[in-house]
């Protein structure tokens, strides 16, 4: 359950933050999501990771869609991987490493700073 | 160890966020270029889907209309000059900023500092050529003759600067994202750098050539082999015009003594093969309506973004719409409500080459008759990406910059030749192009041609007055016969250019009495015009075919002045084969093939359109044999001009022993009958194997015109296998790589009907729906309706943007 919400959380804030600064922006605020909702090294893997993954291909696929431009299919030959397809899942892998770090960082963060509490089994005087 | 993962993790993910933004090798940075916000996903909008009503444009004296046509041709209408140029700067920077700029610093030789060392060399040849030179001094000439253009040429610079300022990560063109540089300012110098550019482009000369083979063959031979006349000779000048001036006079050497050097070197990029235009007018004695019609066609490189942007530009005074330069100012080729004009590259030889001989190894004087002259030196700076700045010295003596010295291509001879070109002089052809923008008849056209200087072109106009001319238009030096065919002594001031051709003297003729101007780079007169004339590249061909169809076309439509810029009548080949078939030692081939090819090309009407196969045949075959005919002079391994098609085919016809075409290097003695049968049998293996291969043999399958990207690598940018016909040396000379750039035919009557097209489109974003729209009509002959638009006009409107002034 806290894959899934850190997953939608990290795309919302991807998709707000990046277009009004930039990529490494949206790498803060997704570092910034992990401290607060320290999911779990897991979940903040790859909840953050698909979470920009999907951010990003959501727009270019909308771009894409909307436009009808093969701009696409013209950068997957320049890239010699030859097809749009393809550029889309390059743009979906830069997406996801740099959203899965950045959500892992923010967790192990929270980890190191977090406060343990010393008197869980002390129980009654 | 919380503390080890986090600072691992955290070093991770700052290395992924620093490297992706970095480029790795010669890849671009990958995050900029892919993250969809910023990255070329950006650049897939097209202009209209980024369409503004209202945009704030500092400088503007009052509001300016821009109207896009359904085309995405933008009309500009503006009260006045300096705002018109303003906005005709942000226009042409919002669809074409990449290309103008990249053009400049390709003329400016800066390529390097945008790819790195690999462009190095180009770079120092293009400064050692002195273009960049060339073109201070045509800015310093604008300053201190026409200071009252430089508002309308700065307002344009502005108006390009605006517009880069406005640009944020996601509007850069994409071109910038990917080869990961931002555009710079835009100024007065580079307008003027891009005609010196177009210079460039369209001029050569073949003095090293020249002067090898005359070491080689001797004087006598060469005469014959290149006479400075062909037989047909049918001039851009009508052959009858009287001239009615005394010529110029200047000393003629009591001997001449050339540089009796061999030379091995490469010489100096020459223009592309293809490079030449047409274009004609009809008086309107010889047109249906009784309207003069004009043509025009450019054949220059196929480029994408294209090299013309097509326009509107209008103010109270005037209204002219046609092909633009991005980056220079008005238009180059097109009509207003009066006129119409185009132009054709004036092939005449305006670079020449003098041995220098200097005193010492400082390389600062050289000999000059009995003195020592001073030399001086040009520090070129070469901004190289990712290495240090390279500093080259360039010596320029009086006659101009000493190209190949000991630092530059050293390893081959000690030239030391200085090259003289009129691109060194200042001259200020952007005048040209506005006057002529502004004209009303033919005093104007011949008023604003008086400024231009280089590259020299066939000016054709026709006027609503109902006049046709022709003006061959160039700063020309005074030659005596010879002169400059062959490198020359510097230290001999015999060999200097005297004087210049007064403009007045440039050949010209207004309404001839033939009732047609035409011209298709071809040579400009006939023997009797009182001055030398000499360039190696004069056509034979083109200008020919369109005379003939001028002369016998009769009550003549714009439809058949489309049709005559889209003939595919191939004279070369109608004139080469019966020869080469009359040649061939036997009609009765055992080989299946060779039958089947050889009755294809008896068949054949001679038309080079897309869907025949015989134009392949031929065009094989004829290549072969040419080679076969002059392989001893390729064995030479020196680099010479060999004769051009029409002086070979003509050899091959006439004296088909000729001594020429026996390869001393062999035992047989060899005739053009040898050389014919052998490139026979070669061109049906050769076909063979190509139809093995690729399949259909058709003309457009087998030349492959493609319409390449400026960057080459960028293969998927261009438009490859255009399926269309002609070729070099064909009225619609579309080759492989060359061909007409921009197709226009205005009817001068009332109204102005007009038709235009290119091959390519207005945007410059390859990710435009505008970018290579054009195309399929072009290659099928189609035009685009070019007719003046009002400002209220509001039929086929893509859309309108204000332009107010910024308060």
């Amino acid at each position: 359950m806290k894959f899934i919400a850190f997953l939608i959380l990290s795309l919302v804030l991807v998709l707000l933050v990046n277009g009004a600064t930039s990529y490494i922006g949206a790498m803060a605020a997704v570092i910034v999501l992990g401290t607060l909702i320290h999911p779990g090294s897991f979940a903040a893997f790859f909840g953050g990771g698909f979470g920009m993954a999907l951010a990003w291909t959501s727009l270019a696929l909308y771009l894409k869609f909307s436009t009808g431009s093969d701009l696409p299919e013209k950068m997957g030959e320049l890239f010699g991987v030859n097809s749009a397809l393809a550029i889309l899942l390059i743009t979906a892998v830069i997406g996801f490493v740099l959203g899965a770090f950045s959500g892992l960082s923010g967790h192990l963060f929270w980890k190191m700073i977090r406060k343990k509490p010393n008197n869980i089994y002390r129980g009654n005087p | 160890m919380k503390y080890f993962w986090f600072i691992l993790v955290l070093l991770i993910t700052l290395s992924l966020g620093y490297f992706a933004s970095k480029p790795l090798g010669p890849a671009p940075p990958l995050a900029p270029l892919l993250d969809p916000n910023v990255g070329f996903w950006q650049n897939m909008y097209s202009e209209d889907d980024l369409a503004a009503e209202n945009l704030e444009l500092a400088g503007l004296n009052s509001p300016v209309k821009v109207v896009y046509d359904e085309n995405l041709i933008p009309h500009i209408f503006a009260d006045n000059d300096e705002d018109l140029y303003r906005a005709q700067g942000y226009v042409t920077a919002k669809h074409r900023l990449w290309q103008m700029e990249f053009q400049t610093m390709a003329a400016a030789g800066r390529i390097s500092e945008i790819v790195g060392p690999v462009a190095l060399e180009l770079d120092r040849m293009t400064r050692r050529k002195g273009l960049a030179y060339g073109a201070e001094l045509g800015y310093e000439f604008v300053q201190e003759n026409h200071p009252e253009m430089l508002p309308l040429i700065d307002a344009f610079a502005d108006g390009v600067n605006q517009y880069v300022e406005s640009l944020n990560d996601a509007s850069l063109p994409v071109e910038y994202k990917i080869l990961n540089y931002r555009p710079e300012k835009w100024s007065a110098y580079k307008s003027l750098l891009l005609l010196k550019y177009m210079s460039d482009m369209l001029m050569g000369d073949r003095d090293l050539q020249y002067s090898n083979l005359r070491k080689i063959i001797g004087q006598e031979k060469l005469d014959v082999l290149f006479p400075e006349f062909p037989e047909e000779n049918d001039p851009v000048i009508e052959a009858d015009r009287v001239w009615d001036f005394t010529p110029v006079s200047i000393d003629v050497p009591d001997s001449l003594n050339y540089p009796n050097d061999a030379l091995t070197i490469d010489p100096l990029p020459q223009p592309e093969d293809g490079v030449g235009s047409n274009n004609w007018a009809v008086s309107g004695s010889k047109t249906q309506s009784g309207n003069p019609i004009l043509a025009n066609d450019p054949h220059l490189s196929l480029n994408l973004p294209s090299l013309w942007y097509s326009m509107q530009l209008t103010t109270p005074e005037f209204s002219v719409k046609g092909a633009t330069l991005p980056g220079a100012l008005g238009v180059i080729s097109g009509f207003n409500e009066n006129i119409a004009w185009g132009v054709t590259n004036a092939t005449k030889d305006a670079r020449d080459w003098y041995k220098i001989t200097f005193e010492d190894e400082s390389r600062s004087s050289y000999r000059y008759g009995d003195e020592w002259r001073k030399s001086s030196f040009r520090i070129e700076e070469i901004k190289v990406k990712g290495e240090e700045t390279f500093i080259d010295t360039v010596v320029y003596t009086h006659y101009g910059p000493v190209v190949y010295d000991k630092s530059f291509r050293s390893d081959r001879q000690d030239v030391n030749f200085s090259l003289k070109w009129t691109v060194h002089m200042g001259s200020n052809e952007q005048l040209t192009f506005l006057k002529m923008n502004k004209a009303k008849n033919h005093q104007d056209y011949m008023a604003a041609l008086d400024h231009y200087t280089a590259p020299a072109q066939n000016f054709v106009f026709a006027s609503r007055e109902g006049d046709i001319a022709m003006r061959i238009q160039g700063k020309f030096p005074v030659k005596w016969e010879g002169q400059g065919k062959f490198f020359m002594d510097g230290a001999d001031p015999q060999m200097e250019w005297q004087a210049y051709i007064p403009n007045e003297h440039n050949p010209s003729t207004l309404n001839p009495e033939r009732g047609f101007v035409s011209s298709a780079n071809q040579h400009p007169v006939d023997p009797s015009y009182p001055y030398y004339v000499f360039d190696n590249s004069y056509e034979h061909y083109r200008n020919r075919r369109l005379n003939g169809e001028l002369r016998r076309l009769n009550s003549i439509t714009v439809e058949e002045m489309k049709a005559l810029q889209f003939d595919d009548y191939y004279l070369h080949a109608a004139e080469a084969l019966p020869v080469m078939i009359e040649l061939l030692e036997t009609q009765d081939f055992q080989d299946e093939k060779a039958s089947k090819y050889l009755q294809e090309l008896k068949d054949w009407d001679f038309y080079a359109d897309p869907n025949q196969k015989a134009p392949t045949l031929f065009y094989n075959w004829w290549g072969k044999t040419y080679d076969q005919l002059w392989k001893e002079w390729e064995d030479w391994d020196v680099p010479v001009v060999r004769p051009n098609y029409y002086q070979t085919v003509k050899l091959m016809r006439e004296n088909p022993g000729s001594e020429f075409f026996d390869n001393k290097m062999t035992d047989e003695v060899e005739t053009a009958k040898t050389h014919v049968n052998k490139a026979f049998e070669e061109m049906v293996a050769d076909m063979k194997e190509w139809e093995n291969e690729e399949g259909d043999y058709a003309w457009a399958n087998y030349k492959r015109t493609s319409i390449q990207h400026l960057v080459p690598q960028f293969e998927s940018f261009s438009v490859k296998n255009v399926y269309t016909g002609g070729g070099s040396g064909i009225l619609n000379a579309t080759s492989s790589r060359a061909g007409a750039s921009w197709r226009m035919v205005v009817e001068l009557g009332e109204p102005i009907k007009a038709f235009g097209i290119y091959p390519g489109g207005q945007s410059g974003n390859p990710g435009s729906k505008y970018y290579d729209n054009f195309i399929s009509k072009w290659a099928i002959g189609e035009y685009l309706n070019f007719d003046l638009r009002g400002s209220n006009q509001t039929e086929n409107i893509l859309f309108e943007t204000n332009l107010t002034p910024k308060r």
